[in-house]
């Protein structure tokens, strides 16, 4: 049977001693199932996300038919589906994560439970999935930062 | 060698049968990687929060008004060193996970393997926790402003 073994053997053998021992085993367990109520309570932002974006218009559309003056209603009125769409943008953005988490937890646990190989991979290959879909996000969020910075920046420069 | 085996086993034998294979290795490195990288963006955070706090908070004592502006800007500093502290954890658990996992891979270390998956484990469930409090303060907040708005 499989052991625990030293790493003593070839650099070519290295790559296959590592187990998923019984600690292992009730980590990534736990991993799994807090890794499936985040993505659950994901799911559910995504939903209300989008509900607020379909309300969004409407309740824009409400104040402009309120106010008499036609240039704020008009504002108004973009910036309902202005606010619609970015929550719509932010449900996206936050969808795909959430979907990778729970198909994380889901492969693993059924992985864990039967002792299913092709599902372990399949379940890390989706927390990678996950890690690099919010990795790439938090590049792509840190450059616009750093793009508002330079442009505040230089409009503070020429203003001077 | 060891081999790739189907989960025929007894019971017993079953919990030692997932192997970290050739596939699993690549996809852990991977992981491991951004979470370096996400966990030194956060220490990153946490720095620039509390450089932010220690501003406000010599912004408040250098405004003239100050009284209730000191007040607020001490409210200011608590919160943001709090969130400091919140946010703290998880990226320190993520960056040891990281680490761990890194080492185990380089060295086939099972030891670091298990230290690496138990700080995964601690920052879901630290992240987990986290949400249900920030869940259950709004779902509190939502029930006095109902409360409220019922006995006006």
């Amino acid at each position: 049977m499989d052991q625990y073994k030293p790493a003593t053997a070839g650099s070519d053998q290295n790559l296959f001693e590592l187990q998923v021992d019984q600690q292992s085993i009730s980590y990534l367990g736990e991993t799994a199932r807090w890794a499936k109520f985040l993505s659950i309570v994901g799911f559910v932002l995504c939903g209300i996300m989008i509900i607020a974006a379909i309300f969004a218009g409407s309740i824009m559309a409400t104040f402009s038919r309120l106010g008499n003056n036609d240039a704020l209603g008009n504002t108004m009125g973009y910036s309902g589906v202005l606010i619609s769409g970015i929550y719509i943008v932010l449900a996206l953005l936050y969808f795909f994560p959430c979907l990778f988490l729970f198909n994380f937890s889901v492969k693993m646990q059924s992985a864990l439970r039967n002792n299913d190989q092709t599902n372990l991979n399949v379940s890390l290959s989706n927390l990678k999935s996950c890690f690099k879909f919010v990795g790439i996000l938090t590049i792509i969020v840190l450059s616009f930062y750093l793009l508002g910075t330079i442009v505040v920046v230089s409009v503070a420069s020429l203003m001077k | 060698m060891e081999q790739y085996s189907q989960a025929t086993g007894s019971t017993e034998q079953n919990l030692f049968e997932l192997q970290v294979d050739h596939e699993t290795t690549s996809y852990l490195s991977e992981i491991a990687k951004w979470a370096r990288f996400l966990s030194i963006v956060g220490f990153v955070m946490c720095g620039l929060l509390i450089v932010f706090a220690l501003f406000a908070g010599t912004m408040a004592t250098l405004n003239p008004l100050g009284g209730t502006m000191g007040a607020g800007g001490f409210m200011q500093i608590v919160l943001l060193i709090a969130m400091v502290a919140l946010y703290f954890f998880p990226c320190l658990y993520l960056f040891n996970f990281a680490k761990k996992m890194q080492l185990a891979l380089r060295n086939n270390d099972q030891i670091n393997l298990n230290d690496s998956f138990r700080n995964l484990k601690s920052n879901f469930k630290y992240v987990g926790i986290l949400t249900i409090v920030i869940l259950s303060f709004y779902a509190i907040g939502l029930l006095v402003v109902g409360i409220m708005a019922a006995t006006r």
